[in-house]
């Protein structure tokens, strides 16, 4: 009897529109493992049981003949699903109702796919542990004593723990890759402009990207290709092609004559030990099998979090003034509009989103524009043009994902040590790179250790052709859990 | 840098109005989050450097001028808390004398 909740999405899909298996039972299942396992992870903030259940007798009664029949997939809850809470872990947002589908949304359900629910986040995505969300903390799958990551937290403990197929999240700095990291999963960020921002709640505008959370490439390949696209909604989406990603996975590949970067030891300093062990021993498999390995430095990424934590708080206090309880969300009743604008923000919003608002201000404001917003600018073209010098020497980029394996709760309570969570992943964000977060292994605590491959803009195809060979050429899936069905 | 002066004044900009005790827990969070982002000072090649606002490396199409529908008035209305003829009502700005 088959485990449905341990097949890929990819085999789902197949089941399901051979008509081997009814979405029905698909959906049944993973409600099922969300009823057992949730109330110890507190992954999802909503679940749909009946809507769910719906969506999917409808697949079974009228097929789409989608890439994605049948899928069942969560949500970030930053991500719009018309009808439904979008809470964005927020207070401010917390009887918010969407009004409309994100175009992800309306991507998944033209393909089929089963809507599960909406998960955990750091509040307004601003966050690496999801610890910041403003109603519960979720738990890793792996050790519940630990984060999942963040912000798309909730998202990669609901793929990790079998409670969905696959999950979207948001990435701004790290928010899909680090938590991919931290939960064993295979994570994307898409080049900037791939996916449509349509929906997503913004947080910083030229940063966001929505990107998927999966158990395996091919799922990642599958989905993204599924999402991609221009949409004349979001001014900046690009028209670029959009490659059958998951089909080109079955050319034959062989990493013997790819050229890939990696990572300077100084860069590698204060990196948990098991973390530069693995990557080391990663590229030393790739070298074997014929790549020629690289070493590069990149003396800009030193001030990549410091132009990234000036930047995305800039945007973020424009972004957020939109919720000041006239439209929509919390509003706390006054007597006038300027405190009832204030109650309501002072009320609605949590430490770290009113902590980067001021920030954020603050390097707006007249007197320190140009040293700080525009300096950050600077420093951000600086990052993107040392990372587009090097992959024109070689194809990718490979770095460790995260410094260490997730971390304890209220480890990180001093702002500056979370951010740093993110210092292999910002400079890809700020370049507006593609950059794939895959596991490469698991450290003594039996905790999954990711590695990131970052390519040139619309080149997710070479990413995802080196993560599958690596993928399949170290067998991590028995190593993390045993090997799926299939 | 004087971030604690301009800290009131920020705070207005963005109306937030923190209680003592959240002041007294956040400002020097602030304080230390400004004096580590202000390394990027330090980074001389910066200096002269174009900037760059938008990672988008390619052109993004304007859409067309077209009008379209827009969200439904009652769907808007729905979501806001109070709404009186056909608007939604907040409280006075301009007051009585």
């Amino acid at each position: 009897m088959m485990n449905l909740v341990r097949l890929s999405a990819s085999r789902i899909a197949s089941l399901v529109s051979s008509g081997r298996i009814q979405a029905e039972a698909v959906a049944e299942a993973f409600l099922s493992e969300i009823k057992k396992t949730d109330s110890r992870l507190s992954a999802y903030l909503k679940v749909f049981d009946d809507h769910a259940l719906e969506q999917a007798r409808e697949i079974d009664r009228k097929k789409k003949n989608g890439r994605l029949e049948g899928v069942p997939i969560a949500l970030k809850d930053n991500i719009l699903y018309k009808g439904f809470p979008a809470t964005c872990g927020s207070k401010m947002l917390a009887d918010a109702t969407a009004l409309y589908d994100a175009a992800v949304v309306e991507k998944l359900k033209a393909e089929g796919a089963v809507i599960l629910g909406k998960t955990n986040l750091d509040e307004f995505a601003m966050g690496s542990s999801t610890e910041n969300s403003a109603f519960f903390p979720t738990q890793n799958p792996w050790d519940p004593m630990r984060v999942p990551g963040g912000s798309s937290g909730g998202s990669a403990a609901a793929v990790a723990a079998g409670m969905a197929a696959a999950a979207l999240g948001s990435d701004s700095g790290g928010s899909v890759r680090q938590p991919a990291a931290y939960c064993g999963l295979v994570g994307l960020r898409p080049t900037y402009g791939r996916i449509s921002r349509y929906g997503l709640v913004a947080f910083a505008s030229s940063l966001d990207q929505i990107g998927p959370l999966c158990r395996s490439v091919e799922d990642c390949a599958l989905l993204t290709a599924c999402l991609c696209g221009r949409d004349s909604r979001d001014a900046t989406s690009a028209d670029e092609p959009v490659p059958d990603f998951a089909a080109e996975l079955k050319n034959d590949f062989s990493p013997c004559g790819l050229k890939i970067g990696r990572l300077h030891p100084a860069m590698l300093e204060d990196i948990q030990p098991e973390v530069r062990s693995a990557y080391d021993n990663m590229l030393s498999l790739l070298a074997a099998e014929g790549a020629s390995i690289t070493e590069m430095n990149f003396p800009s990424w030193k001030f990549a979090l410091m132009s990234y934590y000036i930047l995305a708080p800039a945007e973020a206090s424009s972004n957020l003034s939109r919720f000041d309880g006239v439209r929509y969300g919390l509003r706390v009743q006054e007597m006038d509009l300027e405190n009832m604008y204030i109650q309501s923000r002072n009320r609605g919003l949590g430490p770290e989103v009113k902590r980067r608002i001021i920030l954020g201000a603050f390097a707006l404001s007249a007197g320190q524009y140009e040293s700080f917003f525009l300096r950050a600018a600077r420093a951000r073209k600086k990052i993107r043009d040392e990372l587009c010098t090097a992959l024109n020497q070689v194809n990718v980029i490979v770095t460790p994902t995260a410094a260490e394996e997730a971390f304890v709760f209220g480890e990180r309570k001093d702002p500056i040590s979370m951010y740093r969570s993110d210092r292999f992943t910002v400079p890809a964000s700020l370049a507006g790179l593609p950059s794939l977060s895959l596991p490469m292994g698991v450290s003594r605590q039996r905790l999954p250790l990711g590695i990131q491959v970052i390519g040139h803009f619309f080149q997710e195809s070479d990413i995802f052709k080196l993560a599958f060979w690596l993928e399949n050429r170290v067998q991590l899936e028995k190593i993390l859990h045993g090997k799926e069905e299939t | 840098m004087d971030f604690d002066s301009e800290f009131e004044s920020i705070c207005g900009l963005v109306k937030l109005r923190l209680p003592a005790e959240e002041k007294k827990s956040l400002l020097p969070q602030l304080q230390k989050i400004m004096h580590w982002v202000s390394a990027l000072d330090r980074w001389r090649a910066l200096d002269g450097e174009d900037v760059l606002h938008s990672p988008a490396g390619f052109y993004a199409p304007m859409r067309e001028d077209k009008v379209t529908a827009s969200l439904p008035r009652e769907d808007v209305l729905k979501a806001a808390v109070r709404s009186h003829r056909g608007m939604i009502e907040v409280p006075a700005i301009l007051k009585k004398e």
